[in-house]
C-alpha cells in the first residue's frame, strides 16, 4: 500500500488478545483503540471539550504517530489521557475566544429522554462543575470518574502529588460551596 | 467517601453515560491516519525543497564572506592582535638584551585610548621596572581623518609614529632631506605604528604618507 513504516495500515495488525496493561505482552494499536476510545470521548466530554470525539481521535493519531517509536507499550493509556487533557484545554482556550463567555453559554439542549430521566441534583452538580477553575475540573474528573490515583493525575496533568491533594480539597470546598448558594438563592 | 462526593461520582458517570461514541470511530480513525501521512509528507517534500534552496544560496555566501582577503577576515585578525603587546624593539641595557614593548588600551568613558611602553629583559618577563609601564592618553586616528601627523614617542635609541592604519607607507626624511628607514612594528583595525632609529646629528623633520597604491595621502612637518 505503500505507507511506509510509520504509516502502515494498521487494520492489518488487528489482535484481539493483549489488551493494554494485562502484561500478556506488547498490546496491538487497534485493541488498544477498541478497549479506551469510549473512554478518551468521555474524558474529553466532561473536561468541557465540545468536540469530544474529535479530541479523542486525533489523541488517537497522535499516539499512532509515535507508535513505533515507542519503547514501553504499557504506559500508552497514560500518554493518552494526558494528551486528551491537554487538547480539551486547548479546546476549551478556544471556546473562551469564540465564546467570551464560557462559563455563561447555555446548556446544551438534551433530549426529552435524557432530560426525564436526568435529576435534579445530578444538574445541579454538573452546572457547578462548569464554575470551577479548569485544574479543579480536571482533578475531579479523573479522581471521581476514572478513579485515578493521586499519583497518576499528577502524572496525567503534569503536577506534584500534594498540589493534587490540595486542588482537590479546594475544588470539593468550591463545589459545596457553589452548591449551598444554590439552595440558598 | 462523602455523600457530596458519591453525587459527584454517580453525576459523573451519567455524564460520561450519555456519550457514545460513532461506531465507525476506527474508520474515521484509518482515514484521519492516511490523511496525515499524505498532508505530513507533502509538508516533509517542502522543507527538504526549501532546506536545499537555502543551502544553495548559503554555501557560495559563507565561501565569499570567509575568503582569506575578505574585510571580515583581515578585521578579525587585526583586531585577535589588540590585546597582545607590540615588541618595539630590543636593546642592551647592563649586559643584558631587553625589550622594548607597547600595549594598547581602551578604558573610560567616554572611551579614551592609552598608549603604555614597557620594558623588562629577555631573562625576567614581567619584572617590575620603575618608571614603567609609561602611559599616555592619545586621540586615535579617526577612521577617513588622513591628515593627522604621527604623533611621536622616544625610547631607547627609537622613534616611534603613531599614524592612521589608511596609511601603508610612512616616509620620513631629515633636515637634510636624507630618507629615514622606517619599520612598521605594529598594526591594528585603528591604528599603526612604525620606528625609526634615532640620530639627534640630523633628526627627522618631515614626513609623507602613501597609500596601497603609491598615492600621496598627507605630508607635514614632524613634531
Amino acid at each position: 500500500m505503500g505507507w511506509g513504516r510509520r504509516y502502515r495500515d494498521v487494520s492489518a495488525s488487528v489482535d484481539a488478545g493483549a489488551p493494554e496493561g494485562v502484561g500478556v505482552g506488547v498490546p496491538t494499536f487497534h485493541a488498544v483503540f477498541h478497549e479506551h476510545f469510549t473512554q478518551m470521548t468521555r474524558l474529553a466530554h466532561l473536561l468541557g471539550a465540545d468536540d469530544a470525539e474529535n479530541v479523542a481521535q486525533e489523541a488517537f493519531v497522535r499516539l499512532h504517530e509515535r507508535w513505533d517509536d515507542l519503547e514501553d507499550h504499557t504506559h500508552v493509556v497514560g500518554y493518552l489521557r494526558a494528551t486528551v487533557v491537554n487538547m480539551s484545554r486547548s479546546r476549551l482556550r478556544h471556546l473562551r475566544v469564540v465564546r467570551r463567555a464560557p462559563q455563561d453559554r447555555p446548556e446544551d439542549e438534551r433530549s426529552a429522554e435524557v432530560s426525564a430521566v436526568a435529576n435534579w441534583e445530578r444538574r445541579r452538580i454538573r452546572a457547578v462543575l462548569t464554575k470551577l477553575t479548569r485544574r479543579q475540573r480536571e482533578v475531579l474528573v479523573l479522581r471521581y470518574w476514572l478513579d485515578l490515583s493521586t499519583a497518576a493525575i499528577g502524572q496525567t496533568l503534569g503536577i506534584s502529588p500534594g498540589t493534587v491533594k490540595a486542588t482537590t480539597h479546594h475544588a470539593m470546598e468550591n463545589l459545596r460551596k457553589h452548591l449551598a448558594e444554590e439552595e440558598g438563592g | 467517601m462523602t455523600e457530596l462526593e458519591r453525587k459527584l461520582a454517580e453525576t459523573l458517570r451519567a455524564e460520561a453515560e450519555k456519550v457514545r461514541p460513532s461506531r465507525h470511530a476506527w474508520a474515521v480513525h484509518q482515514q484521519r491516519v492516511r490523511r496525515r501521512g499524505r498532508r505530513r509528507r507533502r509538508h516533509n517534500a517542502l522543507v527538504i525543497g526549501v532546506a536545499a534552496v537555502l543551502l544553495l544560496v548559503a554555501v557560495p555566501f559563507v565561501r565569499w564572506a570567509f575568503r582569506p582577503d575578505s574585510p571580515a577576515v583581515a578585521q578579525a585578525a587585526t583586531a585577535s592582535r589588540f590585546d597582545v603587546p607590540f615588541l618595539i624593539t630590543r636593546f642592551q641595557h647592563d649586559g643584558m638584551p631587553w625589550r622594548l614593548y607597547l600595549h594598547v588600551e581602551q578604558a573610560g568613558i567616554p572611551k579614551r585610548t592609552i598608549l603604555c611602553f614597557d620594558v623588562d629583559p629577555d631573562s625576567q618577563p614581567g619584572r617590575a621596572i620603575p618608571g614603567f609601564p609609561n602611559c599616555t592618553a592619545v586621540e586615535l586616528p579617526q577612521p577617513g581623518d588622513l591628515a593627522r601627523p604621527p604623533y611621536r614617542f622616544s625610547y631607547f635609541s627609537k622613534r616611534i609614529y603613531l599614524y592612521s592604519p589608511a596609511v601603508v607607507r610612512l616616509k620620513i626624511t631629515t633636515a637634510s632631506g636624507a630618507d629615514v628607514p622606517t619599520t612598521e612594528v605594529a598594526r591594528a583595525a585603528d591604528y599603526a605604528f612604525a620606528t625609526v632609529p634615532l640620530n639627534d646629528q640630523d633628526p627627522p623633520r618631515r614626513y609623507e604618507t602613501f597609500t596601497l597604491r603609491g598615492q600621496p595621502l598627507t605630508s607635514g612637518s614632524l613634531p
